[in-house]
């Protein structure tokens, strides 16, 4: 009954594909407030990881089952973003800083939602109470789980409902004029405060998915939003401009992870990464989606 | 030696590291997630020169800068091609790069198990004058006319092409001299730790210096300055408060950040002119545009 | 204005620092002993439960009178899980506060670190640092003078774990996963796979990850392809539930061993019994161990969480440090840290949680102290057996 070569291949793509899955719902969230207000958000990663740990309280003490304590999580994470534009980003946009504040304020968010973490739940491990059984699917040889296909069937459905809202409702529409150039949306009368939360709502909402997701299959502790490095990665690789890009900037940082440690074992791997990352950058600038973006007027 | 004493080491040893930041972000806009990963270059290439191949420490202070500088002139040469933000991701992948073959490596840097049993070399009396040294090159740069042409290319790239300034060959220079500054720093930790290990390298610290700059200000060496110097101590004032000193350290950058984005000293300079004995204070005509409509003062905002 | 609020918030930060240099030093009916953990950072868990072990300790200590007539006060700080912050705060026990010895970390690396400088600053370290480079000096081979370990050396745990392996389980094919980036996880690995092959085993794949991976199926895909009939996963408690998952995601039936991180995680009721089932681990304490009832109850009631590992050998390991204060008490009416150095040396069956816990002067580590081996069964850990670790070879 040994594994085939190609079995192994098969189930290192699967592997690798829902790794990726995970990365593209936080690489995704990622990407849409670096669409309108053209900075790396960080602090995505901090509203993940608070979003995780409401998920599972929400789990442990409610006692709710999956579907309610993903919604919970996903619109509580909608408005931690919500608090976190407030807080660290609106003032900054007021009047007109640089992009490399909103860096700073994101990385020191990221920092700060983090150690309320530490505060608070540091003290104690935590880990998701089974809300689905452990429970493989196996074709042939190849095994995958249960919870990486309702991770990928959630992310599938978040991105339909995204890909929907941005083409088709007001807000959403304003939000892609926003992108594209947010000071003229203004002159057109759109209010870009509203604009601008609503974005970080939506992100807000991807990043407490994620972290429920998140949560549930792998463990909770409140360095988790560091993960939001992956979702750095996957939207610059798949061009900053781009969702889609994003998406696909993703699966294949998975993937390509993946298929690297099989080939030569975790250790020189990031080196490897680094190397390959470079050279696609210098090759491709414009990232997979090729929407090009101009930095300056 | 006594507890203050090897505080103000350590501070001074993470202010100069800090000045490679400085020197990168102030002068041209880009920002780096591997310049600690600088400083931890420098901190292995020494600490193995000197405990593996008995090399002079003098040497392998030199050896730590020079080694820097070459594997900095291979990144920015790649690297300061692109755009900025993909500057900063493949900093952050040069940075986690340099980690994973620090641990790789076991055989000679001791992989996770870290780097113990460096000689303490580093002296205060060393840290200081190296600080110093590194103060006045940096400030030297910064008012020198190359120092300006970054400048102009850090506020208007396309315009500082036409003007003649060749833009890649300047960041290039920055880029390697903010190397060097970061990577001496770690040399001189290495040897006052006597400890270095790749975790202390990571994308977070290379982000903390960055905070730190912005805290004092990215146009101000002085405010740079105070802002590592006193970023880099505060956590070991706030020792009292444990766990609650990082959120009070991110909540004061934020607080700075939101009402004074030009960070504490905006353009002021620390000199003879600024110290009264002759006025001539930032002027409001003075601040770059990207800086105007501040009202001065927390609170004064909405 | 924005001058002023500059100056403000300087001496608003350096405020703290006068407080502090006002009112640090220890009276003279006090003994101070210092604590150096992770209070804020990732390990807050480990930190926290040495801690307050030495405080449940100090507590009933005092109420009993303390050593001779005077009171004993624990200066804990901060370490945030960084070396440099436990450099820093071992220098400021010495130097500022003047203790007489020092808790230290459960944190190897901190171990590694701050052994070569307690050589210098000779204030001796009683700590959890597992790594045998913490308490053994790797150039001469002899002990640092001031390192002291409470607990099995990692070492003797993989050993212990190993041995019963081999020689009980009658197992001979291993692979290994561990992180590579976690000094822990790479001090059990290294004398597991040096103990397996010199014994009659054999490693037929060893997988690494990075601190960064939460996914090891691409590991544990390669591990299922060279067909062990054992798998060690001697890593981090947050690491654990996953491996132990994703193993059984993809389907591997190969027996899993375990380190002493597996309490409370891979017991834990939200870890899947499935996943855990049959895994075999070694522990310092028995569980099934009636006096340990009582300490978990009393620790469970006063901080509001559970005991763990930590918070027994926390507890052996400052005990013991106690009781050399007191030896040394008894023979001189006095004490200096290089007094309980020596008598730390002599430590000898100190009744604690973990055994009777003897130090052996020629490597500062504990001497026959005995491992527990533990195997869940149903999501619940049961008692094997008890094992002497077998010594290196």
């Amino acid at each position: 009954m040994g594994d085939s070569f190609w079995s192994v291949v098969v189930q290192q793509i699967v592997n690798g594909v829902s790794l990726g899955a995970v990365y593209a719902l936080i690489a995704v969230g990622f990407a849409l407030v670096f669409n309108v207000l053209k900075f790396s958000n960080f602090s995505h990663g901090g509203v993940l990881a608070i979003s995780a740990y409401v998920g599972y309280f929400a789990a442990l003490k409610l006692h709710l089952s999956l579907i309610p304590v993903l919604l919970v999580g996903t619109l509580a994470g909608g408005l931690i973003a919500c608090g976190v534009e407030f807080v660290a980003f609106r003032s900054i946009r007021k009047k007109r800083g640089q992009l490399v504040y909103f860096f700073v304020t994101s990385v020191t968010m990221l920092m700060l939602l983090e150690q309320v973490l530490v505060i608070f739940f540091g003290a104690s491990f935590f880990t998701y109470p089974r809300l689905i059984s452990l429970t493989t699917l196996t074709i042939g040889q190849v095994s995958i789980s249960v919870l990486y296909v309702l991770m990928m069937v959630a992310s599938a459905i978040a991105f339909g409902v995204l890909a929907w809202a941005l083409r088709f409702t007001r807000v959403g529409i304003a939000i892609r004029a926003a992108s594209n150039d947010l000071i003229t949306t203004n002159l057109m009368g759109v209010n870009v405060d509203f604009i601008v939360l609503a974005t970080f709502f939506v992100s807000g909402l991807l990043a407490g998915l994620s972290g429920v997701l998140l949560g549930m299959s792998y463990t909770l502790y409140p360095q988790i939003g560091q993960l939001v490095v992956k979702g750095f990665i996957a939207s610059v690789l798949g061009g900053l401009g781009s969702l889609v890009g994003a998406a696909l900037g993703a699966l294949a940082l998975g993937v390509v992870e993946v298929l690297l440690i099989s080939v030569m074992g975790s250790g020189l791997s990031p080196a490897v990464i680094f190397a390959m990352m470079v050279i696609f950058l210098l090759v491709r600038p414009q990232g997979f989606a090729g929407v090009s973006f101009q930095e300056k007027a | 030696m006594s507890y203050f004493i090897t505080v103000g080491v350590f501070t001074a040893i993470t202010t100069l590291g800090v000045l490679g930041t400085f020197v990168l972000t102030g002068l041209t806009g880009l920002f780096s997630l591997g310049q600690a990963a600088f400083m931890g270059l420098g901190a292995y290439v020494a600490a193995l020169a000197v405990v593996t191949f008995h090399v002079p420490f003098p040497l392998a202070l030199v050896l730590a800068v020079v080694v820097a500088v070459g594997v900095g002139y291979v990144i920015g040469f790649t690297t300061l091609k692109i755009r900025q933000d993909f500057f900063a991701l493949a900093t952050f992948g040069f940075g986690e790069a340099v980690r994973a073959v620090m641990n790789e490596s076991v055989k000679w840097t001791g992989g996770a198990m870290g780097f113990a049993g460096v000689p303490r070399l580093t002296t205060p009396l060393l840290a200081l004058v190296s600080l110093v040294a590194g103060i006045w090159l940096v400030r030297n740069v910064r008012g020198s006319k190359f120092g300006r042409d970054c400048l102009a290319v850090r506020t208007d790239e396309l315009a500082a092409e036409v003007m003649g300034i060749n833009a890649f060959d300047h960041k290039l220079k920055v880029f390697l001299l903010g190397a060097g500054l970061s990577a001496f720093a770690g040399a001189l930790m290495a040897f006052f730790t006597t400890y270095v290990e790749p975790a202390m390298f990571g994308w977070m610290q290379s982000a903390v210096w960055i905070i730190m700059v912005f805290f004092g200000g990215r146009d101000s060496l002085t405010g740079a300055i105070v802002g590592a110097a006193s970023l880099s101590a505060l956590p070991e004032i706030l020792r009292f408060a444990s766990q609650w000193r990082v959120a009070i350290y991110t909540l004061i950058i934020l607080l700075i950040i939101n009402f004074r984005p030009a960070g504490l000293f905006g353009r002021w300079e620390l000199s003879f002119e600024t110290l009264g004995l002759k006025r001539s204070g930032p002027g409001p005509g003075r601040r770059l545009p990207g800086h105007a409509a501040e009202k001065g003062g927390a609170g004064a905002d909405e | 204005m924005r001058k002023s609020l500059a100056l403000f918030l300087i001496l608003a930060m350096l405020a703290p620092v006068a407080v502090l240099a006002a009112g640090c030093s220890g009276g003279s009916n006090e003994i101070l002993i210092g604590n150096i953990q992770d209070l804020s950072g990732p390990n807050k868990a480990f930190g926290l439960a040495m801690t307050n072990a030495a405080e449940m300790y100090k507590e009933k200590l005092n109420a009993a009178g303390g050593i001779n007539g005077k009171k004993v006060r624990i200066i804990s700080y901060d370490t945030k899980s960084e070396v440099q912050e436990a450099i820093n705060a071992y220098q400021r026990l010495v130097d500022q506060d003047k203790v007489l010895a020092v808790l230290g970390p459960p944190i190897a690396n901190m171990g590694i670190a701050l052994a070569p400088i307690a050589e210098g600053k000779k204030v001796p370290i009683v700590g959890l640092f597992m790594d045998e480079k913490a308490t053994t000096n790797s150039k001469t081979g002899k002990p640092y003078t001031y390192m002291f370990l409470g607990q099995n050396s990692s070492g003797a745990q993989a050993r212990a774990i190993a041995a019963y392996a081999i020689n009980d389980l009658k197992l001979k094919k291993f692979a290994i996963l561990y992180n590579q980036q976690n000094a822990y996880s790479v001090s059990l690995a290294e004398p597991f796979i040096a103990y397996v092959t010199a014994n009659g085993g054999t490693i037929v794949d060893k997988e690494t990850f990075m601190t960064a991976d939460k996914d090891y199926k691409a590991q544990l895909t390669k591990i299922r392809q060279a067909k062990p009939e054992a798998i060690y996963m001697p890593n981090y408690p947050q690491e654990i539930p996953l491996t132990l998952q994703q193993a059984y995601d993809l389907g591997i039936k190969a027996t899993i061993l375990g380190d002493n991180s597996y309490i409370p995680f891979a017991t834990s009721s939200n870890t899947d019994p499935k996943a855990s089932e049959g895994v075999y681990f070694p522990y310092g304490v028995d569980p099934s161990d009636a006096k340990l009832k009582q300490f978990s109850d009393e620790y469970l009631a006063k901080f509001g969480y559970a005991a763990i590992a930590q918070s027994y050998s926390g507890w052996d390991a400052f005990g013991a440090l106690i009781e050399a204060i007191k030896r040394s008490y008894a023979a001189s009416k006095k004490v200096t840290p290089d007094m309980v150095t020596t008598e730390m040396n002599k430590t000898k069956d100190f009744p604690g949680y973990q055994g009777s816990l003897t130090i052996s002067p020629d490597t500062h580590r504990p001497v026959g102290l005995p491992m527990i081996i533990l195997q869940m069964k149903g999501g619940k850990p049961t008692t094997l057996a008890k094992v002497i670790p077998p010594a290196e070879k």
